[in-house]
């Protein structure tokens, strides 16, 4: 059952692979016309040399028209040759990049769109390597294998038919190479294996040694050790240089000294093999001379090839890979409904759960209308970040219904969601670029849009006396902001969409006092034209809504006005007052 | 070529294998040269007599003989030379580790793991490929050059060799722009691919973000723009390797019509056998080597001096802390008077004017907001950091100086709040300082710290390995495992620097009491934001922006209107507020 998962595995990642190549085939075929051509080109040299120097230089025949024409011919295949093989490899990795850039950004947009439920089970790490390590493990496939590997492989069969167009016992002598070859290449595979694994091992041991001890320093020294480690690093390190003595060993005895050694057997061989035949009195000095030539050449591609296994079989894991990530389902059709009219809200008997044994919403049950300013707030895990999330849809609701003005949430269009509802979270995210850009965030958004955004948000002044205004770049070359005014920007970023909800996620939990004010104004001009649904560590940042909500294990305990919450004793928000309170009497006492 | 000279030591200690090694390939380069000119000699005998080939044998079993030396040659120099660039590499990474280990704090946050690391490998690799195939291509690369030259002028044709050899120094010319292109684009193509990543890392973090202002389209573009980039980068890297072919295809092609043009008119004129051409168009081709050598040596060389240069100077940083202090701590008696630090490259003071005495037996707690100079306080303290002035801190009278960095430390069990482990097992994380502890004393240490049943229960016990081949921690597991490393030291002080913030304050209340029944006689400093963890100090000292704001025992600072006191108000409402909400 593995082994017949894994083969299909492997057998799709060389569909994914291969489908790319013919995707131009015009490109293709051009490529591959200039490859024959330039190959031909290749091997008419040395059988030109071969006319002339049998026909005319031993004759002693030197009429000049012939002569010319050779040279002319000569001249024309061999520039032509070059030319031909740079185009030619020019078109095999233009198609080779073009593949693999396709493939990447297919992975990328995928991935954009699987579900957030996804993403949870999903190691950040891992994904960022899958889009761009594996990607650019195939690319090295492409890019060799095309231009390397293909173009070696017919010009060696352009030199074996050149070959046995000049004499065929000769050939046959010649060929004897490329079964040398391959078992010589296929020996050092098996017999450095092991010494190649183990040097990678020591390797990273090595690193991942060196890395611990500088993250651990203070540790090691705490106590001491330096010594001891140092001892065992030197272990590490003598261990490393013995494996890498075996990989030299292994290829020193088995790769370049012994091809080279054998493709001088080889010319040895087919020299005796000419004086053989020629005492039969059939074949030419010129015959020689091109088949030199032609031996010359022959080692090289063959080595080539041969060498590039392994990489072949590291770009069929990583396409493996890339394909099973494509292969992720996403998630079904959206619904139709253009666009959210009033920003209404009701949840009617809501359950959810990340984990079917551990339900995070109970039966939640709860009427937002348009407009209205809601406070929640409540310990972590109380349930009251996922009413965020499944608000934004990102998790589908387990059981019962969440309506947004009459219609389940599930019937708006994705575009719908975008534009009626925005999000400002904890983090102010800013990108280096300019501040319109910061805003509009490839939306698009009119000028007049983003401008009311800004004074919506309170930022509209200070925007007017910057010298370049929206252009001003923000970021780390750019203008820094003041934290009340990064808080400002993302705040006139979630207004330029004119959403009919606005979600808050704490977001003024980790600011001062200052910016929170700014952040309340906000709040307070919006308040009864957008729906304000206001998740808050701080409970200043809610007091003026029309109700908020304490949530408790997935359940709201306490709901009312400020004032009425404030009335029950032994209440939870009050509790939750007190200690804000005495939190503030702490700060003040550290600045005294 | 001052890399050479710098490395000059290292060629001098290994003088016999890199004489050896040369000599090998002065050699392979001699048969190199004999071995066209017995194929010269051998067409010519062919050529003379068609129908006595058995006259070639001798020439052929000579060849033989030849190209098995020149293979054995080969093997011989590759295990030298290469042998011994990696034997420099070892030694590198050895002096480089040693210099590691006795670096202090300033020099680790003047320099950041990614560049040490950076130094560390790379850096390395590179001084190795300079030292080993650097020199050979140098070497050999002008070896070959010479004697192809000597055998084409001397002993075939002088007059031909010139002729043949005019497209040469353009090759070489274009070798060495082409290398030179490829070395900056490989550049951008790293930069580019590390755009790309940078890009995905940031929008799989964001997805959330992404997905809530719908800007997945947006987000695709941007990185399509970015893969387009690396791929035109690519594809300019592919066009200047492209490149290489072109140029020694038509130069070769270009001295070969040149070779034969002119070698023909000078064999009419009986000048030159047919052999002799044969042979000379052999030695043609060798001449590549040599023309590409020279544009690689000069691109190995200047990566090398680089690397060598940030290594060295890395090698040369003096000690962040001098050790020329001889005392060992006989007892404990720190006394800490006017004390002010800052960091190097910061304006504000890290600490200012701080002040207080500490005995043996005594236990001293430091409370205080988040970046207030605790953690600075103690490093001072195990001299991680150099004063201004020795006298700031006594320690038994003495400033820190005068005693062995290594005794003084080993003065303190310092547990931080998070804590490290090496990738070793449980058990030889908490013998960390003492790999000599029998089994029973870790145990015991273990069930002290309240970790030992726990590790009994993994799937090794205690030989476990920890981290990512083996199990991994909860915070809260990693900090009783730092305690009961530390309770096995058996250093006269203790410092728990908020070592327990991640077990439960039940727990900690436990393993608070089994160390103070285990170290009666100990001196301890506790860091805590729990300030219940404080109550039984002696003595607490209140620290915020680096300044001492209170000091004194519990009830004391529990009766003024204080940061203490409030805190522990707050502390007190948050509990009973968590029992009733909880």
């Amino acid at each position: 059952m593995q082994q017949d998962k894994q083969s299909i595995q492997s057998s799709s990642a060389f569909g994914l692979l291969f489908s790319y190549i013919g995707r131009d085939k015009p490109l293709l075929v051009r490529a591959a016309v200039l490859l024959m051509l330039a190959t031909g080109a290749d091997v008419a040299g040395p059988l030109l040399a071969k006319l002339f120097i049998d026909d005319y230089l031993m004759q002693s025949r030197f009429a000049p028209m012939p002569l010319a024409m050779i040279l002319a011919a000569y001249l024309f295949t061999q520039i032509g040759s070059a030319w031909l093989r740079y185009q030619q490899t020019l078109r095999f990795t233009d198609i080779a990049l073009a593949a693999v850039k396709e493939i990447r950004q297919r992975v990328f947009s995928h991935v954009l769109k699987l579900p957030i439920a996804w993403y949870d089970r999903a190691a950040t790490g891992q994904l960022v390597s899958r889009i761009t390590n594996d990607t650019e493990a195939i690319k090295d496939l492409y890019v060799q294998f095309l231009s390397t590997v293909l173009t070696n492989a017919v010009l060696l069969i352009g030199i074996i038919i050149a070959m046995a167009l000049l004499d065929l016992r000769l050939m046959a002598i010649s060929l004897l190479l490329i079964p040398g070859v391959i078992g010589l290449i296929y020996l050092y595979q098996r017999l450095s294996g092991a010494a190649v694994a183990a040097s990678r091992q020591h390797r990273s041991e090595i690193n991942n040694l060196i890395s611990e001890s500088i993250a651990g320093m203070p540790v090691i020294q705490a106590g001491g050790q330096q010594g001891r480690f140092s001892d065992y690093f030197e272990q590490l390190n003598t261990r490393y240089y013995a494996s890498r003595m075996r990989t030299i060993r292994v290829s020193a005895l088995l790769l370049r000294p012994a091809i080279d050694l054998l493709s001088i057997s080889v010319l040895i061989a087919v020299i005796w093999g000419f004086g053989q035949v020629q005492v039969e009195g059939a074949i030419e000095i010129g015959v020689l001379y091109a088949y030199l030539n032609f031996l010359g050449r022959f080692t090289e591609p063959l080595a080539e090839i041969t060498q590039r296994f392994n990489l072949y079989q590291q770009a069929m894991v990583a396409g493996a890979r890339v394909q099973a990530l494509l292969q992720q389902p996403l998630p079904a059709t959206e619904g139709a409904e253009p666009c959210i009219p009033r920003g209404g809200v009701r949840f009617s008997n809501v359950s959810f759960a990340y984990r079917a044994d551990k339900p995070v919403l109970k039966q939640l049950s709860l009427e937002i209308p348009a407009g209205s300013f809601i406070g929640i707030v409540g310990h972590t895990g109380s349930g009251k970040s996922t009413l965020l999330n499944l608000l934004l849809n990102f998790y589908p609701v387990s059981a019962g219904t969440l309506t947004l003005d009459d219609r389940t949430i599930d019937q708006y269009s994705q575009q719908a969601l975008r534009d009626g509802i925005a999000l400002i979270p904890q983090e102010p995210f800013i990108k280096s670029a300019s501040l319109r850009e910061n805003i509009d965030m490839g939306r698009n958004l009119p000028q007049l849009q983003i401008e009311k955004a800004l004074h919506e948000a309170g930022l509209g002044a200070f925007v007017s006396q910057l010298p370049q205004g929206l252009e001003t770049l923000l970021g780390e070359r750019g203008t820094r902001l003041s934290t009340g005014q990064r808080q400002q920007l993302v705040i006139a970023r979630a207004l330029a969409a004119t959403p009919r909800i606005l979600l808050l996620d704490e977001a003024t939990a980790n600011v001062d006092s200052e910016t929170e004010s700014v952040v309340q104004q906000a709040l307070n001009k919006l308040h009864g034209q957008t729906t304000l649904i206001v998740v808050a560590h701080r409970l200043s940042t809610i007091r003026r809504a029309d109700r908020i909500l304490v949530m408790r294990q997935g359940e709201v305990v306490e709901r009312g006005t400020h004032a009425e919450l404030m009335q029950s004793e032994h209440g939870i928000y009050r509790g939750l007052y007190r200690l804000q309170y005495q939190a503030q009497q702490v700060e003040m006492a550290e600045h005294q | 070529m001052r890399l050479f000279l710098r490395l000059g030591w290292f060629f001098r200690d290994h003088k016999a294998t890199y004489t050896a090694a040369l000599l090998m390939l002065t050699v392979v380069a001699a048969l190199n040269m004999i071995i066209p000119w017995l194929v010269a000699q051998a067409v010519d005998r062919l050529v003379a007599t068609p129908d006595q080939p058995e006259r070639t044998y001798t020439l052929l079993i000579l060849l033989a003989a030849g190209a098995l030396i020149i293979y054995l040659m080969r093997v011989g120099w590759r295990l030298m030379l290469f042998g011994t660039s990696y034997r420099l590499g070892h030694h590198l990474r050895k002096a480089f580790y040693a210099r590691l280990a006795a670096q202090g704090q300033a020099f680790y946050s003047r320099h950041n793991t990614g560049d040490l690391m950076a130094r560390a490998t790379n850096d390395i690799d590179a001084i190795e490929v300079a030292a080993g195939e650097g020199i050979l291509s140098g070497f050999d690369g002008a070896l070959t050059f010479v004697l192809v030259l000597v055998m084409m002028f001397a002993v075939i044709d002088w007059r031909l060799t010139l002729v043949a050899l005019i497209p040469f120094p353009l090759m070489g010319y274009y070798f060495y722009r082409i290398s030179n292109r490829i070395h900056h684009q490989f550049h951008d193509a790293l930069e580019a691919f590390s755009g790309l990543n940078d890009m995905t890392q940031e929008s799989m973090t964001g997805i959330r973000l992404i997905r809530s202002m719908g800007l997945e389209e947006v987000q695709s573009n941007e990185f399509n723009l970015l893969s387009n980039r690396a791929a035109d980068i690519n594809y300019q890297v592919a066009r200047s390797e492209a490149m290489y072919e072109p140029v020694v295809f038509l130069s070769l092609a270009g001295a070969m019509l040149l070779t034969l043009s002119y070698g023909a008119w000078l064999i009419v004129h009986t000048e030159l056998s047919v052999g002799e051409l044969t042979g000379f168009t052999l030695y043609l081709v060798q001449l590549i080597w040599p023309m590409f050598a020279f544009g690689w040596l000069l691109n190995i060389v200047e990566r090398g001096s680089a690397a060598l240069k940030r290594v060295e100077n890395l090698l040369e940083t003096p000690d962040s802390v001098p050790d020329n202090g001889s005392l060992t701590p006989q007892s404990v008696q720190i006394s800490v008077d006017n004390l002010s630090f800052h960091h190097l490259e910061e304006q504000t003071e890290t600490l200012s004017q701080i002040g207080f005495d500490l005995g043996a037996g005594q236990r001293l707690g430091i409370a205080g907001p988040t970046g207030a100079g605790k953690t600075t306080l103690i490093q001072l303290l195990m001299r991680y950091w150099e004063l201004d002035d020795t006298q700031m801190i006594l320690l038994d009278g003495q400033p820190l100086r005068a005693y062995r960095l290594e005794m003084l430390r080993r003065a303190f069990a310092y547990v931080p709040q998070d804590p490290f482990l090496f990738s070793l097992s449980v058990g030889e994380n908490i013998a960390l300082y003492r790999p000599d502890a029998t089994m029973d004393e870790i145990r015991r240490a273990a069930s002290l710290a309240a970790i030992g049943d726990e590790i009994e229960h993994f799937p090794e016990g205690y030989d476990t390995p920890v981290g990512e081949r083996g199990i991994a921690l909860s915070g809260g597991q990693r900090q009783r495992l730092a305690i009961a490393r530390a309770i096995l030291t058996q250093a006269p002080v203790l410092i728990l620097d908020d070592a327990l913030s991640a077990v439960d304050s039940r727990t900690e209340q436990q393993i608070l009491q089994r160390l103070q029944q285990e170290m009666r006689n100990r001196t301890t400093i506790i860091i805590s934001h729990r300030l219940s963890t404080l109550r039984q100090c002696d003595n607490i000292l209140v620290l915020a922006h680096g300044e001492l704001i209170e000091s004194g025992p519990h009830d004391a600072l529990l009766s003024r209107d204080g940061w203490y006191a409030r805190m522990w108000t707050y502390q007190q409402l948050e509990a009973d507020f968590d029992d009733a909400a909880g």
